[in-house]
């Protein structure tokens, strides 16, 4: 499947919304640094967003649609790992060294977001520690809800164990 | 609610019990019994009753059936230690030789006799024409008088009265057994190192439960009547009065035993010192030493833990449901639909019957569930010690001096949940059909069952039935849907019976006992918002629920539904919620892991919170799915300040019985069948949690 962008344009102030995403906490200043980084984004239904172990070239925020995070597994096609929804940021590779994609993103619908622009916003956070303070713990507590859902799936909870006394 | 007393501690009683063996020359005067007519007494109670008491076999004392008094172990004396029992014989003209009952507890006690380690339960046939018969087995009376009951004997009577016959359900056959039981005590000459009745309060006065009580002198036996029927009995053996000197004698010698006895359970507080300490360390060190071969508990004159063995001809057309004593330290007690068991560990079996038997007896049954016979320091054959397991897990205080306690027999706390009438929980099984299946996903079909029964059709959303089929184990099944008509199962295939059971075909028929449990509390969410959240099969428990809360959907200020399915195929219901969607109830699903064909969400249940968050105190949340899954969803909610008290669940045990007399679903002092198996967070506090509980 080819990355292919329907339009990339600078986010214009109307078109940024905080509110409701996993930025919601981001404070006024903040926002005001970061929000020049955003442009908006969309896809068709099928295009592949980011491409596993290829550099992430931004940190995205859902805004329309949804998104599907998935592995490529040899013989076994692709496999679902989570879907995204609005509001969810995508992308978190971006300020996490290597800076590489830890999954396919693919969108399942048709897919409007923003996207932060990973080496400017690397740059901001080196130059600013309080976006940088502010950011992380928003990024790493992403990372953390995906790792408990994968252990979660995992587990296989509601899969059959065995054979039981009934 | 939860059986929940306002406190679990033995109340306080000065002293050994009153004396009752007040010498005098009334009527009640005791009677002297000459050692010459002993045969008179067993042949005044044989002309009604078998006769049982204790005789020496294979080197141990054992309560087994008699004709002659000849056949009692005089002369014979016991040693019990830890991991040890032998038995002496008095050589001829020492003290004691001419003595029948100055020994010991026989270690069969009187509980194979009220409470029989196999029985006939139900038999189950299929006939010709498909049809099923279920009836329960009716236990043929045999009237049968005990001679040599010790107090502790009595005490653990009166304990297993209270679990078998204390209601709401009632074990038909126990009642049977007890109904016509005729008791002659003994009070006990001598102690052995491991009796600790003094500790428990227990003995070794015999004050309540026999019939006649006897203290063997030299010569005879000082005797006298504790019921209207033993008074009848000593007075057709037209006996003398017992001198005073002789009473001085019989009184004297058990004060003896009682002083010879050291205090060794610090039972004041016992309890709440002992729940106080799940995580002791000890536990891993007992479980080392502990052989899990369950002698503890088939000596246990109080251990009342059944299961039920189903067998079959080789077609399937006859079988029989037996119960059998089980015990909770072997590996299956705790095991569940699916094969995983909630107590994986041998600690944590040592733990469940220690603090079960010390501790959250007195929660379920309002009394100790340790009579401190000692049977199960003796037989234990590496030796464990409940005295000093207790001593370390719940020592008392440093200040606290261990005292004799107060002899409570017959004395207990009030149960909160005994406000249902002894003997209101049916235990018959009714013959449904099966009307339709449907088959939901490739391990999971629905039966549509139909009945005229007013008490299944009573049936509300979270409750249960056992369902009984020929040939198999009896599994309990969650209701799926409550129809004027009938009830829907929705069974997986998870073992032989669900197997089988998720294959039947219309026309088939079902026994159906329940309905059972405790059902989900609707009336909680009146005027708030509702959240069902279900994971896989536990949808089935709560589709009754969602039928109920859709037909009076204006009582809620909004509904939502959140369901967990493995993949796409293994969603349940699936044309019904679709139809809930189109009908404009918010319903969230994902799966945990989905192929590219799939467009829905995929990610764990707790995910579907971000977009419509079940948020805030106004909040009640019907949750039920795998317990772990469960767990997460309630930490979730409670991050969402949905209040503890309003998050109910409906959690996953071994049913064997339905009714709390079988012992395998407990939960710290919960039967989960009985109390539960609906719970709120907050009623499950802790134990939620707690790890092989």
């Amino acid at each position: 499947m080819e990355r292919k962008e329907l339009a990339t344009a600078a986010a214009t102030a109307d078109e940024i919304r905080w509110v409701g995403t996993d930025l919601e906490p981001l404070g006024e200043r903040e926002r005001s640094l970061l929000a020049p980084l955003a442009a908006t984004i969309e896809y068709e239904p099928g295009v592949l967003i980011l491409h596993e172990g290829r550099p992430t070239p931004f940190l995205g925020i859902l805004a329309a649609g949804r998104i599907a995070l998935r592995l490529q597994v040899p013989a076994r096609g692709p496999y679902v790992v989570v879907t995204l929804e609005p509001g969810d940021i995508f992308g978190w590779s971006a300020l996490v060294p290597p800076h590489r994609a830890t999954s396919d993103a693919v969108a399942l619908t048709p897919v409007h977001a923003l996207a932060l622009d990973a080496e400017r916003l690397r740059d901001v956070l080196r130059d600013d520690h309080e976006v940088a303070a502010q950011l992380l713990p928003i990024v790493l507590r992403c990372v953390s809800e995906r790792l408990t859902s994968s252990w979660h799936q995992l587990l296989d909870l509601f899969g059959t164990r065995g054979v039981g006394p009934w | 609610m939860l059986p929940s007393p306002a406190g679990t501690t033995v109340p306080s009683l000065p002293g050994p019990p009153p004396d009752r063996w007040r010498a005098g020359t009334g009527e009640d005067s005791p009677r002297f019994l000459p050692l010459a007519r002993l045969d008179v007494l067993i042949a005044e109670l044989r002309r009604e009753r078998r006769v049982v008491g204790p005789v020496v076999e294979d080197g141990a004392l054992r309560m087994a059936e008699i004709e002659r008094a000849a056949e009692l172990p005089f002369g014979w004396t016991v040693s019990a230690e830890p991991g040890s029992v032998r038995l002496t014989r008095r050589e001829s003209g020492a003290p004691g030789a001419e003595r029948a009952f100055d020994n010991a507890t026989a270690w069969s006690g009187i509980k194979p006799w009220t409470f029989p380690p196999r029985v006939d339960a139900l038999s189950l046939e299929r006939r010709d024409d498909g049809s099923v018969a279920v009836r329960v087995e009716a236990p043929t009376p045999i009237p049968t008088a005990v001679i040599g009951a010790r107090a502790c004997d009595l005490a653990a009577l009166a304990a297993q009265d209270r679990v078998l016959t204390g209601g709401p359900a009632i074990d038909p056959d126990y009642a049977t057994r007890r109904s016509d039981l005729f008791i002659v005590a003994v009070e006990c000459a001598f102690a052995t190192s491991v009796c600790f009745c003094t500790s428990m309060g227990t003995g070794p006065e015999v004050s309540s439960g026999a019939d006649i009580v006897l203290s063997e002198i030299d010569g005879g036996f000082v005797a006298r009547a504790d019921s209207l029927a033993g008074r009848r009995l000593l007075e057709s053996l037209a006996l003398a009065r017992a001198a005073p000197a002789q009473v001085r004698r019989a009184t004297g010698q058990v004060a003896a035993t009682r002083a010879s006895m050291p205090s060794s359970v610090q039972a004041d507080g016992l309890p709440e010192r002992l729940l106080a300490n799940l995580d002791h360390p000890r536990w891993e060190a007992i479980a080392e030493r502990c052989l899990a071969c369950a002698n503890c508990t088939m000596v246990c004159p109080t251990c009342f833990c059944t299961g039920i063995e189903v067998g079959s001809d080789l077609d399937g057309r006859e079988s029989k449901a037996t119960r059998t004593w089980d015990s909770c330290f072997t590996a299956g007690y705790a095991q569940v639909a699916g094969g995983g068991s909630f107590r994986p560990r041998q600690r944590d079996r040592y733990r469940q019957w220690l603090t079960h038997k010390f501790g959250t007896w007195w929660d379920q049954f309002g009394t100790s569930g340790c009579v401190g016979c000692g049977r199960c320091i003796a037989w234990c054959p590496v030796g464990i010690d409940v005295r000093e397991e207790l001593s370390i897990i719940a020592a008392p205080p440093a200040s606290e001096q261990l005292v004799a306690a107060p002899t409570v027999v017959g004395q207990s706390l009030p149960i909160l949940s005994r406000s249902i009438r002894a003997g209101s929980v049916r235990m018959d099984y009714v013959t449904v059909r099966v009307a339709e299946v449907r088959q939901e996903t490739a391990d999971t079909s629905t039966l549509v069952l139909t009945t005229n029964d007013a008490a299944l059709l009573s049936a509300r959303p979270g409750q249960f039935v056992m369902v009984a089929m020929p040939a198999f184990a009896i599994p309990p099944i969650s209701i799926s849907r409550i129809r004027p008509d009938g009830l829907e199962l929705t069974i997986r295939a998870a073992g032989p019976a669900t197997s089988t059971l998720a294959r039947l075909g219309p026309g088939a028929e079902l026994g159906l006992r329940g309905p059972l449990g405790r059902a989900w509390p609707i009336e909680d969410a009146f005027e708030r918002d509702v959240a069902i959240i279900a994971g896989g099969i536990g949808l089935a428990p709560l589709r009754g629920l969602l039928d109920q809360v859709l037909a009076q959907a204006d009582r809620f200020r909004s509904i939502r539904v959140y369901l967990g399915a493995r993949t796409p195929r293994d969603r349940l219901f699936v044309s019904e919620i679709e139809e809930l969607t189109a009908r404009g109830v918010d319903v969230r699903l994902t799966v945990d892991r989905a192929g590219p064909e799939w467009l829905g969400r995929v990610g764990i249940i707790t995910e579907l919170f971000r977009g419509a968050k079940p948020t805030g105190a106004n909040v009640t949340a019907f949750v039920c799915g795998p317990e772990r899954m469960m767990t997460a969803v309630v930490d979730r909610l409670t991050d969402l300040a949905v209040p503890r008290e309003h998050i109910w669940l409906t959690l996953e045990r071994r049913m064997e019985c339905g009714v709390g007399l079988c012992g395998h679903c407990q939960l710290g002092k919960r039967f989960v069948c009985k109390d539960g198996p609906v719970f709120s967070v907050s009623e499950l506090g802790e134990d939620l949690r707690r790890e092989g509980l």
